[in-house]
């Protein structure tokens, strides 16, 4: 069974402190301050808030962190290429057959800057993400008047990605059993291929069949899903995201005025 | 006998495949099979009756009105489509939010809303289940849930393609005691399928297809006494026989 793209809480209905629409918000919130971030120990600060606060509050951190781990590429995409790129001040040299290749510590600080940004941003969305089921977090973002054909896409995408890996997953095995790894080099890419033209051409097909029950019931019609609403307690979520970021303004203000 | 779906002279073409000249009635109240094998028509016919495809002539009436692309959300209203895949249906984050879709398009008031999801999923027997993301259910309970988001709008024509198909048999029988509840409450059904035995137990009245032609349309008793159509239906006595032969036991 097909699990949806995003590691939501599976269910619905949950009794917890913070409504889903102040969980979204908050996140989004303490995203902007994270990509503003500057200093590195303060970003690791910041890493190791996010990791307190989330022990605090249950979160399943092997799920969030697994999820994490797939930006990985990414990140090391940025530490690796952005020292040869970018700065002045050379660390080391790589010596080619063509010339030398030069690495420059700006570069590698920038590169180690951006990914932990970067890492900091996607485990903090995937975390508050894990604490919401789907419908709460499309309640959210009705609250937040994000557009209902908005929202219907999302639901498609979240819900039939997985759906469409899996069906490609499932191929991929059918091809295994028939003898794929003994062919030769040739044929295991032409096969790859007709996997890739065939999950497409699914996709295209469940896609239109989706779209065609969906308008049967109205698509366009109607509210998508229904709003999620704020609580009292959310008051102490903001109120906690204000302390953060006075706190930072002011260590940064001292820094200044220290240098 | 009052109509609740007239098909006439319907003629529609795409690529290789055609129908042509379809005719054919649904009574009120009337449990209908329609029967063909792979590619004879039977989906293509469910979808023109509910306008996700348009025909190349002839006409549709549903309750006398004509389907027409001006009305075709006032004949949805009326008209419920089961897909033969509920992963194809099912798209919501949970099974009550699926359920509640129709409704709430319907621009009915959250307190009706919520009514009808209740009933419907009551119908289908899965109330327990409103909360459950719609990923993680059996085949079974998500054929039933797609069902459920079908009547939640109240339709008063069922069409059904390959209710039974890849459902067990304690599902199966409760998929016909849910068509039974929803025919008692006047609902009028017509179900595409190529199993003898839901056309010969369960069909009040029978339409074979066979190459997008229509070949019959009438009682079910009589179409299982005519050969041509029995070539189209399938003869399992005949099949059986031929088993038994291959495994020496004839």
């Amino acid at each position: 069974m097909g699990k949806f793209l995003l590691p939501f809480r599976e269910g619905f209905h949950a009794v917890r402190a913070f409504s889903p629409t102040s969980i979204v918000v908050t996140s989004f919130a303490m995203g902007v301050v994270l990509s503003v971030q500057t200093q590195v120990p303060i970003l690791l600060l910041l890493v190791g808030l996010i990791l307190l606060i989330g022990a605090v509050a249950g979160t399943r951190w092997r799920t969030v962190l697994s999820f994490a781990a797939r930006f990985e590429i990414v990140i090391l995409f940025w530490v690796l290429l952005l020292p040869f790129f970018f700065g002045s001040t050379v660390i080391f040299t790589v010596p080619l057959p063509w010339g030398q290749l030069l690495a420059y510590r700006e570069g590698l600080e920038l590169g180690i800057l951006i990914c932990l940004r970067i890492l900091a941003i996607v485990t903090l969305f995937v975390a508050a993400l894990s604490h919401l089921s789907l419908a709460e977090f499309i309640g959210a973002l009705k609250t937040l008047r994000v557009p209902s054909s908005v929202l219907g896409s999302l639901l498609i995408m979240l819900r039939y990605i997985p759906l469409f890996i899996e069906e490609r997953h499932r191929m991929q095995e059918a091809q295994r059993l028939r003898g794929f790894a003994q062919g030769e080099r040739r044929e295991r890419i032409q096969s790859l291929g007709f996997l890739v033209g065939s999950t497409i051409d699914r996709a295209m097909v469940r896609s239109t069949v989706v779209y065609e029950s969906m308008t049967l019931r109205g698509l366009g019609r109607g509210m998508i899903a229904v709003g999620a609403g704020v609580r009292k307690n959310d008051v102490l979520l903001f109120l906690g995201l204000v302390i953060l970021v006075y706190v930072l303004l002011n260590w940064q203000t001292l820094a200044v005025i220290l240098q | 006998m009052t109509c609740a779906l007239e098909v006439n002279h319907l003629y529609f073409r795409y690529k290789e495949f055609s129908l042509e000249d379809v005719t054919t009635s649904l009574h009120l109240n009337e449990q209908k099979a329609l029967v063909g094998l792979n590619g004879s028509g039977k989906t293509t016919l469910l979808k023109l009756i509910v306008g996700l495809l348009e025909p190349e002539s002839g006409s549709i009436h549903i309750f006398e009105r004509k389907v027409e692309r001006e009305n075709l959300w006032d004949i949805r209203k009326d008209v419920g489509f089961l897909f033969q895949n509920p992963d194809d249906q099912l798209f919501a984050p949970t099974v009550w939010e699926d359920a509640a879709f129709g409704p709430r398009n319907l621009g009915l008031p959250p307190d009706d809303v919520e009514e009808r999801v209740e009933w419907a999923l009551g119908m289908v027997g899965m109330s327990h289940f409103s909360d459950r993301p719609v990923n993680q259910m059996s085949y079974g309970e998500e054929k039933r849930v797609a069902l459920a988001g079908i009547i939640a709008m109240r339709p008063k024509i069922l069409l059904l393609d390959e209710p039974f198909a890849g459902l067990d048999f304690p599902m199966i029988s409760t998929m016909v005691d849910i068509v039974q509840n929803l025919r008692d409450e006047g609902i009028s059904v017509l179900y595409t399928t190529h199993d003898r035995f839901f056309l010969e137990n369960w069909a009040d009245s029978v339409a074979v297809l066979h190459e997008g032609k229509l070949i019959y349309d009438g009682p079910a008793e009589r179409a299982l006494q005519d050969v041509s159509i029995q070539q189209q239906i399938g003869d399992l006595d005949a099949l059986g026989r031929r088993l038994k032969e291959y495994r020496g036991i004839a």
